[in-house]
Order: structure tokens, then sequence, then C-alpha cells
């Protein structure tokens, strides 16, 4: 007959008491994982909305501005720069600028800050009589798109015209039964055709693009362009006036022209309104969260120790009856030469089954309330937080089955055996 | 082997002052021999016997067994002795509940720390079998008769071959035959050199005795 059968033996005579500590202990250590897991899945489903949210303000602000260029690529572009002394009406009348300014101030532009215009495409346009294709046409040298050196990059809206190359609008290629590779001569200088334009109804089919470079020699203006086009970004509000002042701040002797474009502007406005309000909306929602994390986080700081105290008188109660029931068998054992140590052991060693026993259980409790709402709490099992559950929960238990104990040592064998 | 009870005085408080019980009573006893105290209810019997078996302090007086005063011994070493030397049986019987017979009178293994339990149990279940409980080994407290407890009570004190017995009307409850067993088996006891001293009303007990101590209330 061995301590530890003792024990036992003991612990399944006296089962419901033994239960019942461990039901108490259960709580205790079940309910601060619970709320802290509730809490921590509170926090992440906050910082999941807000991500979740977040990506949506920013897709709808994207999607504005992109189905504003997309839009307004349909116009060309809705900012002209010219010349400051071209006649606005002459401009109107032939669809290009007679005057000219350097090709530089598209570099200039670019590098001046002005963040809310970008896509500059300098050109050089000019209406000639085609000598060698014995018809009028209109020259667009272009050298590509200047990106704004402060802006994010983006895709071009215009592919430039590789030099020595052309690209030939519909009535020209159609009338001449031009072919790609075919080679024409323009203003003396020779011409490979890279690309044959579909017909778009207007003058752009009887244009012949070029590359800058190129239009600038046969047309006998170097280093010259007649516009910019530029396109402004709808993503910061739309105020034209700022643009102009931007633009002409950086480039005084200009003039600076917009392209109406409110109806595309209205729809991608709309677009970021509804960004603005999912920002707004978002704000509350997180605020509303943040409060019922301070809420949750408030009543696991009270109720938790309380549980936690209240298992523990508990636990000690039932210990001390415990005591009080065995006090024959304490009596007895005494007797029987049994040393103090042997039934102080006894009755922790009981304290300390039950921590872990209660200690296992609660965590197990605490895991499958995890897995039965799983949508709210993490379920992941935790090794070091079990350890120290285990621990804590031992150390606790034995702490307050400690006075039972002293008590069971300190019995007078011989007062409770007299008393019969 | 010798047990030499000198003069012991023992006083409880009670709520009418100090109860005095035993009032400095000596005797002695020798190996072999069987001693019977006898006297009314709550004249001290049971309180002589525990302060016999170095489980009540006496105020006043000496108990010597074997050469030894337990209560000149720490209570770790006065435990040792008990285990060593004593074996008791109490009017209550006070057995474990849960468990059973086998378990029951293989407690005192517990208390002496035994190496050889293998010897031990064999014992026990020699003792079992002699005793007429072979059929109940394996049954709890509460399924056995009154007799059967006292034989089990009997087993336990005799598991680890003390040197001295101490029976608190160990016949009290019994019918005859279960207390001529028990009579029976503590003759036995002394007869192989050990003391026994019980505290009993039992007329026939008192016949059998070698030595018969009488308490008269104070």
């Amino acid at each position: 007959m061995g301590l530890h059968k003792l024990l036992f033996k003991e612990l399944w005579y006296r089962r419901v008491n033994f239960v019942s500590s461990i039901l108490a202990i259960m709580i205790a250590v079940a309910t601060p994982i619970i709320f802290s897991n509730l809490i921590s899945a509170y926090k992440r489903q906050r910082d999941e909305i807000f991500k979740a949210a977040f990506k949506e303000k920013e897709k709808l602000l994207r999607d504005a501005e992109n189905r504003y260029r997309i839009a307004t690529k349909k116009f060309g572009y809705n900012v002209l720069i010219l010349p400051k002394d071209q006649n606005i009406e002459d401009f109107y009348a032939d669809d290009y600028a007679s005057k000219t300014i350097p090709q530089d101030y598209v570099d200039k532009l670019a590098h001046s800050g002005v963040l809310t215009v970008r896509h500059f495409l300098p050109s050089l346009k000019q209406k000639i009589r085609w000598p060698e294709g014995h018809r009028t046409i209109i020259i667009f040298g272009t050298s590509g798109e200047v990106p704004n050196a402060y802006a994010r990059p983006r895709e071009p809206m215009m592919t430039p015209v590789k030099k020595g190359t052309a690209v030939v609008g519909y009535y020209i290629h159609k009338n001449m039964k031009l072919k790609i590779g075919d080679k024409i001569m323009i203003l003396g200088r020779r011409f490979a055709i890279a690309k044959l334009m579909p017909q778009r109804g207007n003058k752009d089919d009887i244009t012949i693009w070029l590359n800058l470079k190129d239009a600038q020699e046969i047309l006998n203006k170097p280093g010259r362009i007649n516009a910019i086009l530029a396109l402004q970004c709808v993503c910061h509000g739309g105020d034209f006036s700022a643009v102009r002042s931007g633009i002409l701040k950086a480039l005084p002797d200009v003039q600076v022209l917009g392209i109406d474009v409110r109806k595309i502007k209205s729809r991608a406005e709309i677009r970021a309104t509804a960004a603005k309000l999912t920002k707004q909306a978002l704000k509350q929602e997180l605020q509303a969260r943040d409060e019922q994390i301070k809420t949750l986080q408030k009543f696991m700081n009270i109720i938790s120790p309380l549980i936690i105290l209240a298992s523990a008188l508990w636990v000690s109660f039932l210990a001390m009856n415990n005591v009080r029931a065995r006090k024959y068998e304490i009596g007895l054992l005494i007797a029987l030469g049994t040393k103090v140590r042997k039934i102080l052991y006894l009755f922790l060693a009981k304290a300390f089954l039950l921590g872990v026993v209660g200690a296992l259980i609660g965590y197990a409790a605490s895991l499958t309330f995890g897995v039965l709402y799983g949508s709210v709490v993490s379920a992941l099992f935790d090794i070091r937080l079990l350890l120290t559950v285990l621990i804590i929960t031992s150390v606790l238990t034995i702490i307050a089955s400690l006075p039972p104990a002293i008590i069971a040592i300190t019995t007078q064998s011989a007062d409770v055996l007299r008393t019969e | 082997m010798m047990l030499i009870v000198n003069n012991i005085k023992k006083s409880f408080d009670s709520p009418n002052g100090k109860l005095t019980v035993l009032n400095g009573i000596s005797f002695e006893v020798s190996a072999g021999e069987l001693v019977v105290i006898s006297g009314e209810s709550g004249v001290g019997k049971t309180t002589l016997l525990l302060t016999i078996g170095a489980l009540l302090v006496p105020d006043d007086g000496t108990v010597i067994f074997d050469s030894q005063n337990p209560y000149q011994l720490s209570n770790n070493k006065r435990a040792e002795f008990r285990a060593k030397n004593i074996g008791f049986i109490f009017q209550q019987f006070h057995l474990m509940p849960y468990l059973n017979i086998s378990e029951n009178v293989s407690l005192p293994a517990i208390a002496s720390n035994v190496d050889n339990e293998k010897q031990l149990y064999s014992r026990a279940q020699t003792l079992i079998d002699e005793l007429g409980l072979s059929e109940r080994k394996y049954h709890l407290p509460e399924q056995l008769s009154v007799g059967e407890k006292q034989r089990v009570a009997l087993i336990r004190a005799l598991l680890c071959q003390p040197k001295l017995i101490l029976a608190d009307e160990p016949t009290g409850n019994l019918d005859e035959d279960n207390a001529n067993i028990v009579i029976s088996k503590l003759r036995e006891f002394t007869q192989q050199g050990g003391i026994a001293i019980l505290a009993t009303h039992d007329g026939r007990l008192a016949e059998l005795a070698d030595k018969h101590i009488a308490l008269s209330p104070k």
C-alpha cells in the first residue's frame, strides 16, 4: 500500500469534492484565456477591416483616376500649353499653332513640381502641301511622353514614333494604297511606314506622325515645338486655375488652355467622394470596434481576478472540508507512525493534481470555445501559454490548499482518537 | 523488553474547569504478558492507552518501553518508534472507507517505510487467511460485519510484527465466536513474546489477563 495509491483511492472515493474543485479551477483558467482570445480576435478583426477598407478606398481612388485617364484619352489631353504669342483664333481655325516654343520647356515643366499635371507630350504640328504625295497633310512630330519627375510613373497615353519611320492616317494610306514597310518621301526625306491608323473620322485621317526630331528637321524648326499636351490628374480635386497658375509659374511665356471634360470629371468625382465616404465610415467602424475592445478589456481586468479569487477560496473551502471529513484517517495515520511530511504530501500532492487537471481542462475548454466560435476567436494551441497556465494554477492551488494541509498535520491524533 | 509506566498524570480542560483523568498511574509489564485495564466509561482507559502508545504527552510521569522514553524523542523519531514497536486496535476500528481489506491491513507499510513490500504483502495475506477473511479480501469496510471489521483491525495491528499491542475494547461489539478469535490471536501474540494491553469491560479478558489494572474515577 503506497502513498500514491492512497491518494488516488481517496480522490475517487470523494470524487464529488474533487470534481467540484476541478470545475472551479477550470472556470478560473478558461475565463481569462477566453477573454484574452476574444480581445485579440477583435483586434485582428479590426486590423483586417481597416486593411480591407483601406484597400477599398485606395481602389476607389485609383479607379476614379484610371477612369478619368481612360475617358480623357478619347478626348486627347485636357491641358494644352501654347506659345504665349499664339493667336488663339488662328489656332482654332488651323488646328495647330503657328508660333513655337523651345522643346526644353517640357523638361522644365516636368521638373517644376506641379504634381497635378502629368503625361507631358511635346509636339510640332503643321499643315503642309505634300509635294511627293500631291495632297495636303498634317505633319505631327512627337517624341513620346515626358513623365512628371515628382509623381509616380504611369503608363504613357501615347507611344513615340521611331526615327526614320512614319505612322500614316487612314485616308492617306487608303488612297495611296500604302502598306507597312513601304517607303515614302516627305519633303525630301525618306520614311518607312511603321503603322497604318484606322479611320478616326477627324483630321487624324490626313495626319502623318513622325518622330519629333524628324519633323523639326523637315519643317526647318530645330529644337522647337508648338504645343505641349498634358493630362490633369483628377485625384487632387480638379482645380484648373491652380494648375494653370502652377504651369505659368514654371513657364511664364506660355498660355494654358483646358479642355472641358465636365461629365468625365463628375463621374470621377463621384468615385473620389465615395472614397472619402468609405474613409468616414471606416473611421466610425474602427471607433466602435475600439470602444468594444476597451470595454472587453475593462471587463476582463475586473472579472478575471475576481473569478480567480473566488476559485481559490472555493478550493480552500473544499480542502478544509476534506480535512474535517478525514480527521479520523489522519489520526489513524499518525497513530500508525506516518511522518508529518507524508501526510503533508498527501494533501499537497492532491492540490497539485487538482491544479494540473483543472488547468488542462480549463485550457481545453478555452480551445473548445475558440473552435465553436471560430469566426471570432483564434483556437491556435500555444504550448508556452499552456505551460504557464499549468505552473501558475498548480502553485495557486497548492497555496489555497496549504492552510487546510497545515491543520491536517497539526492534528492531535490522540484528541481525535480519544473522542469517539 | 519491558514496559514501565510510572506515575502518569493527565488532565484536560473542560467547561467545568480542569478534569483530572489519570492521577499517578504506575505499573510494569514484561514481555509475553497480557494486561487488562478495566474501569467505568470515561474513567481514562483510552487516555492511558494513548499515553502508553506515545500519542498523548502526559502532564507528569514517564513511559519507558524497551528502555526508551518515546516522549524524549522528536516528533519524527516518535513516529518511527510507534511504527516499529506499537500496534493499535481502536474501539471504532478506524478502517479507511475507500480501501478494501487487503489495502486496509497494509496501511502500516506507508508509515514504516518498509523495503520489502512483497514480504509484508505475503504476511498480510497469511493473516487474512488465518483469520478467515480470504473471501472478503477485496471488500470494502461497509460490506463487512462488526466482527470482520475487528479482525481487519487486528491484522493491521499485527502486520509489522510490533512488540506492543494496545487494544481499546477489542471484543466490545463482538459475538462470542469473533471475540474468541480475537482473544486467541492476542494470546498467541503474547506467547510469541509481545506485550498486549487491553482496555475492556469484558470479564473474560480480565480472567485471561496476566495483570489487571482497575481504574477508578477521581
